[in-house]
C-alpha cells in the first residue's frame, strides 16, 4: 500500500511540476509566437503593395483579405491569404490584387515543404524580391537565374508588364515563350509541375473564394 | 476516393520511413529477418491506429478547447507510452503465441518516432476522426512495406560480399538510400 | 565499498566517439536522417536535442532517489517531454526560422531513443554533476556527427556550408543529397568510414599490446 501511495504521489507531483512549470512557459513565449506570425503578415502585405495601411476585410474558412488604403485614403490594392495541398504539405501563399480586383499584382510564398531545389523555385530569390521593392528593373535582370526558375515573377508582370488575370481561371502550360503566354497562362517550372500548378490552383480558389464571400457581405 | 488517396500517399508517396524519415531505429534494428519484420510491423500498426484515434479526441475534446495546446507533447508520449503498455497486456492475456511472436517488439514501439510523428501530422493536416485513421492505416502499411522490403534483402545480402566496415548498419543504410530513390517514383501521383 | 570511479574526463569524452550515440550505438537516427539537410539545421537540432539532454539528467539524477521503480519511465517520459516541450516554444518564439526548419522534429525530439537511453542507464544511477557530464559527452558527439552529415549534403547538394557558398557556380550541386536518399547514403558511408577507423585503430593497439609483451625482458 505505501509503494502504491508513493508511486501515485510521484506521478501527480511530477505531473503537476510538468503542467506548471509548462504554463509559465506559454504564458511566456505565447504572445512572442503571435508577434512573430504577425511581422511576417505585415512584411509580406508591405512587400506586396508597399505605402499602404492594410485594414481587415475578410478573415473565414482558411481565407484571409486586406484592403491596403493609402495615408490619402484611397484603396491601393487588395491582399489575400490562402492554403492548399503542394507537392509535399500545404502551401501557404499571399497574391496582391489591384483595387478592381481584376488583375494579380504579385505573389508571396509564406509557407511551403516543397522539393528543396525543384518545388521551391515557387519562391522568390533574396535578390529579386529587394530588387522588386526597389522597382529596379536592372537589377531585376540581373538577379534572374534561368526562364523557368522566375515562376513568382510571372505573378508580377515582370519583362512585358502583361498582368495575370484575377478571375480564377489560371492555367499552368509548358514549354512556350514568355511572349506567347496569354493573361491566364502561367510557365510552369521544369520538373516541378506539381509546385506549379498547386499554386495556380490556391490562386485561383482564393480569388474565386474572396469574390464569393465579398458578395455574400454585400461590398466591393 | 479522398479516403483512398490518404491511404496511398501514407504508404507510398511520402512512405514514412523512405520519403518521411519516421521509424528509422526499427528500420534498421528490426529488418533483419522476415518473420520479425512482418511482426514489428504489424504491432506497429496496431498501435498506430489506436494512437491516432485516442489523439484525436484528447486534442480536439481536451487540449483545444481549454486552449492547452502547448501541453500537446506530453499529453500525446504519455498516451503513446500508455497504449503500448495496455496493448501488451491485452495481447498477454488473449493469445499467448501472438504474445510470444511480437513480445519483445511491443516495448520497443513506444520510443518509435513513427507513432509520435503519426499523430502529431494528422493533427497538423487537420483531419477528421476517420481521416486520421485511414492516415495511421496508411502509414503503418507502409512502415510494415519498407521493412518487409528491407528484411527480403537483407536476408539475400546474407550471402553477399559485403565489405566488412559496411556490414550490418552500413550497407542497411545505403540499401535503404536506393529504396527511397526507387519509392521517389510515387512522388507527383494525385488524388 | 566504492564503486571504481571512472575518470571524469573519460565520462565526458566517451559520447565524442567510442560510444558515440549515433554511429556507434545507432540511436537517434530519425532526426539525424531527416534535418541534415544543412550543417545550421543540423547544429540547431543537435543543441536543442543536447540542451533537453542536459535538463532531464539533471533533474532526474536529482530525484532520483525519490522515484520509485515501477513508474520510474512514465517518470522519465514526463520531465523529458516537459523540457522538450519547453524548448519547442522557445524556439518558436525567439528563432522562428529554425524551428520553421526543424519543423516536428522539434517535439519528436521526446521519442529519441539517446535521451531515454541515458536517463536509464546513466541518470538514475549517477550523481548530478557526473549526468551532466555524460549529458554534455552524448550530446557533443551527436551534435558534432550532425554537423558533420548536414555539412557534407550541403555543400555537395546546395554548394554552401553554413549558408556560404563554398563551390564554384560551375558546380552542378547533387541535389539528390537533399532527399532522403542522399541522407541514407551519406549516412551508411559514414558509418563504413567510422568502422574502418574503429578497426584501424583496434589493430593498432593491438600490434603495440602485442609488440610490448614481446619486448625483450631485461635481464
Amino acid at each position: 500500500m505505501k509503494i502504491t501511495l508513493h508511486m501515485l504521489a510521484t506521478l501527480i507531483v511530477v505531473g503537476m511540476l510538468s503542467g506548471g512549470g509548462l504554463s509559465l512557459m506559454n504564458g511566456w513565449a505565447d504572445p512572442l509566437i503571435k508577434e512573430n506570425q504577425r511581422k511576417v503578415r505585415d512584411e509580406a502585405i508591405g512587400f506586396l503593395v508597399p505605402g499602404g495601411t492594410p485594414e481587415q476585410a475578410v478573415d473565414q474558412d482558411g481565407l484571409s483579405a486586406w484592403r491596403v488604403i493609402s495615408p490619402e485614403g484611397d484603396l491601393k490594392g487588395w491582399v489575400v491569404r490562402y492554403a492548399g495541398i503542394g507537392f509535399q504539405d500545404k502551401i501557404d501563399i499571399m497574391i496582391a490584387l489591384d483595387p478592381t480586383r481584376t488583375e494579380i499584382r504579385g505573389l508571396k510564398v509564406l509557407d511551403d515543404s516543397e522539393t528543396p531545389g525543384l518545388g521551391t523555385w515557387i519562391r522568390l530569390f533574396p535578390a529579386q524580391e529587394e530588387a522588386l521593392l526597389a522597382d529596379d528593373d536592372r537589377a531585376l535582370d540581373a538577379a534572374l537565374v534561368d526562364d523557368t526558375k522566375n515562376f513568382p515573377l510571372q505573378f508580377f508582370g515582370y519583362g512585358d508588364g502583361q498582368r495575370l488575370s484575377a478571375a480564377g481561371d489560371l492555367v499552368v502550360v509548358k514549354g512556350k515563350k514568355r511572349s506567347e503566354l496569354g493573361p491566364d497562362q502561367v510557365q510552369s517550372i521544369t520538373a516541378a509541375t506539381i509546385s506549379s500548378v498547386a499554386v495556380a490552383d490556391i490562386v485561383n480558389a482564393a480569388v474565386t473564394k474572396l469574390s464569393a464571400v465579398l458578395a455574400e457581405q454585400g461590398g466591393v | 476516393m479522398e479516403l483512398f488517396g490518404i491511404f496511398i500517399t501514407a504508404a507510398l508517396i511520402n512512405n514514412f520511413v523512405l520519403s518521411q524519415f519516421l521509424g528509422i531505429c526499427p528500420f534498421v534494428g528490426v529488418s533483419g529477418k522476415l518473420s520479425s519484420a512482418t511482426s514489428m510491423g504489424m504491432a506497429t500498426t496496431f498501435v498506430m491506429v489506436m494512437a491516432s484515434m485516442v489523439t484525436f479526441l484528447i486534442q480536439h475534446y481536451i487540449l483545444e478547447p481549454n486552449g492547452l495546446g502547448f501541453l500537446q507533447t506530453v499529453a500525446f508520449i504519455l498516451v503513446i507510452a500508455s497504449l503500448v503498455q495496455f496493448v501488451e497486456m491485452v495481447i498477454k492475456k488473449v493469445s499467448t503465441p501472438l504474445y510470444r511472436a511480437l513480445g519483445i517488439f511491443l516495448p520497443l514501439i513506444t520510443t518509435n518516432c513513427a507513432i509520435m510523428g503519426l499523430c502529431l501530422f494528422a493533427v497538423m493536416k487537420d483531419y477528421t476522426f476517420i481521416q486520421s485513421l485511414i492516415f495511421a492505416l496508411g502509414a503503418g502499411a507502409g512502415f510494415t512495406l519498407a521493412l518487409v522490403l528491407m528484411a527480403g534483402i537483407r536476408e539475400e545480402l546474407e550471402l553477399a560480399n559485403v565489405p566488412g566496415s559496411l556490414q550490418g548498419a552500413g550497407i542497411t543504410m545505403v540499401v535503404a538510400g536506393i529504396m527511397a530513390l526507387a519509392f521517389m517514383g510515387f512522388a507527383g501521383m494525385k488524388f | 565499498m566504492a564503486k571504481k570511479q571512472v575518470n571524469i574526463g573519460t565520462e565526458f569524452a566517451k559520447g565524442l566517439w567510442d560510444q558515440n550515440p549515433v554511429l556507434r550505438a545507432l540511436l537517434g537516427l530519425c532526426p539525424v536522417l531527416a534535418v541534415t539537410t544543412s550543417a545550421e539545421n543540423g547544429l540547431g537540432m543537435g543543441m536543442a536535442t543536447t540542451f533537453v539532454l542536459l535538463c532531464a539528467s539533471f533533474i532526474i539524477s536529482l530525484v532520483r532517489k525519490l522515484i520509485p521503480a515501477q513508474v520510474r519511465i512514465a517518470s522519465f517520459i514526463v520531465v523529458i517531454a516537459t523540457f522538450v516541450t519547453i524548448v519547442d516554444l522557445g524556439m518558436k518564439a525567439k528563432f522562428p526560422a529554425l524551428s520553421k526548419s526543424l519543423g516536428a522534429f522539434i517535439p519528436l525530439i521526446v521519442v529519441n531513443c539517446l535521451i531515454l537511453g541515458r536517463q536509464e542507464a546513466f541518470a538514475s544511477k549517477n550523481n548530478p554533476f557526473r549526468s551532466l557530464v555524460d549529458g554534455l559527452g552524448m550530446g557533443l558527439g551527436f551534435t558534432a556527427t550532425l554537423v558533420t552529415l548536414g555539412g557534407i549534403r550541403e555543400v555537395l547538394g546546395n554548394r554552401t556550408l553554413f549558408g556560404f557558398q563554398v563551390l564554384p557556380d560551375m558546380w552542378e550541386p547533387w541535389i539528390v543529397m537533399i532527399l532522403p536518399a542522399g541522407a541514407f547514403l551519406t549516412l551508411g558511408l559514414m558509418l563504413g568510414g567510422v568502422n574502418i577507423i574503429t578497426q584501424r585503430r583496434e589493430q593498432a593497439a593491438l600490434k603495440a599490446a602485442r609488440l610490448s609483451s614481446l619486448a625483450p625482458k631485461e635481464a
